[in-house]
């Protein structure tokens, strides 16, 4: 499989916290889905944020080969999607064709094709209809599926999702879960939903103190109850039975 | 008929209401004949947009009893009034006509309106909501937790929010632009036009025009 998103000796600092990145290495190929879970200020997030570009830390990376420096962006913007923690910082537009046509205007794509894509990605998420609707009027979990076809439109190789799951009612999370599984990009998702993982991801990156403490099979590494214990986790539910 | 032709219609129709004497009665009449008619051709419900005027009347009804105030005596203050509240009637009407089916930032961009206003006025639209979301969690948040109503107290608590606020307004903006820049975002908000401004757009204006302006000339 091809390396997709390479990351060598990557340190990040915030003005009023040291090393929230410390000497990060990391290899993501493509096909594979990836949890990245840890205890809060772990560095899940910061980390997530320096692969699309947003945070500029000192260190490697690339993303399909590409070096990351300014004049790139776009074309990795292009390739990797972000699904934001928070769907209303996602959701600007006036209406949700809008939001969903966002990022393919941006790129360039031709009317016509924005039209279909559209359409066909408000179907896929289960928002058939809701061109016209304004964001803050569909519920959390509907936003939630917006913000995930403002970037499935794009039809990116890579989506990262922060926290997909987070305050979402069991029956939301479910539906998210399915669906988030159908996709058939590479996925990387942040997330402290075990469960999740279990069901979503083959390969688990725990991250504690700016650092990766393991990297491996999901499996293995939730049942490994005291490397869970050390980092501020536990054993997920179904694995501790 | 294309959003920009609907806002240059709304601006024509306002004009001409704003303009109209104190007094005039068979323009507020005409003007209001066009409404009539507008709406019978679009097959609205009259009585629906009278209701929605009626919600704003409250404020409307205290602008124009301030003509009051004036010493130029009671019936000309009483024309004043009126004239304040029929005007704003006639163009809220034509306003919830136009408006109820437009894509106005498409609109707003087809006249060429600078793409830095449509992006702000877009986004304070989208966050208008969102705002208010927030002054409702936190003045929740501080209402569980404080019990004591004196004056002093509550003008210390509303800057306290008042500043929170700000702070939370500048780390959501950030979130808000992260989130942009990974579409693609490079300073321009683009939107998807539709219909374009073509020849029946401008027969549609310059007949409408010549339909305001012959009403004026003829009641002046």
């Amino acid at each position: 499989m091809d390396d997709i998103i390479y990351i060598k000796n990557l340190s990040f600092d915030y003005p009023d916290k040291n090393k929230v990145l410390n000497h990060i290495n990391l290899t993501i190929k493509a096909g594979e889905d990836v949890a990245f879970i840890g205890r809060n200020g772990a560095g899940k997030s910061t980390l997530l944020l320096n692969i699309i570009g947003i945070l500029d830390g000192v260190g490697e990376i690339e993303i399909f080969g590409i070096k990351m420096k300014r004049g790139n962006l776009s074309e990795i913007r292009r390739r990797i999607g972000f699904v934001f923690q928070n769907p209303d910082d996602q959701l600007f537009m006036p209406t949700i064709f809008d939001d969903v046509s966002f990022g393919p205007l941006n790129f360039g794509f031709s009317k016509d094709e924005i039209e279909k894509k559209v359409k066909n990605v408000l179907k896929i998420v289960g928002l058939e209809g809701y061109d016209f609707r304004k964001p803050h009027h569909l519920s959390l979990g509907e936003k939630k599926r917006a913000a995930i076809a403002t970037i499935l439109v794009l039809e990116p190789e890579v989506i990262i999702f922060d926290e997909p799951t987070l305050a979402l009612d069991p029956g939301g999370r479910k539906n998210i879960i399915r669906f988030i599984k159908s996709i058939k990009s590479t996925k990387i998702i942040a997330t402290h939903d075990l469960e999740m993982v279990l069901e979503l991801c083959n390969r688990v990156i725990l991250m504690d103190d700016g650092k990766i403490v393991a990297d491996g099979n999901t499996k293995e590494i939730l049942a490994d109850g005291k490397l869970m214990n050390d980092t501020g986790m536990d054993v997920p539910s179904s694995l501790s039975v | 008929m294309s959003d920009g032709t609907k806002i240059l219609l709304f601006i024509i129709f306002v004009v001409s209401a704003v303009l109209i004497q104190e007094g005039n009665f068979y323009l507020y009449i005409s003007h209001f004949l066009i409404i009539v008619i507008s709406v019978f051709y679009l097959r609205m419900k009259f009585f629906a947009l009278l209701n929605r005027i009626i919600l704003g009347l409250p404020f409307i009804l205290i602008f124009s009893a301030s003509a009051f105030l004036s010493y130029r005596g009671f019936q000309e203050n009483l024309l004043i009034s009126l004239s304040i509240l029929i005007k704003y009637s006639l163009v809220l009407l034509w306003g919830l006509i136009i408006f109820s089916d437009i894509r106005i930032y498409q609109g707003l961009k087809q006249l060429h309106v600078p793409s830095i206003f449509i992006s702000i006025t877009t986004l304070m639209e989208r966050f208008i909501f969102i705002f208010k979301c927030e002054i409702q969690r936190i003045i929740r948040a501080v209402g569980i937790r404080s019990f004591q109503k004196r004056r002093f107290f509550k003008t210390t608590l509303a800057k306290s929010i008042s500043s929170v606020m700000l702070i939370r307004g500048f780390e959501r903006s950030q979130r808000v632009y992260n989130t942009m820049t990974v579409r693609g975002f490079d300073g321009e908000v683009r939107f998807l036009l539709g219909e374009k401004f073509g020849f029946y757009d401008i027969i549609l204006l310059i007949i409408f025009a010549a339909v305001i302006l012959s009403i004026n000339l003829i009641f002046w």
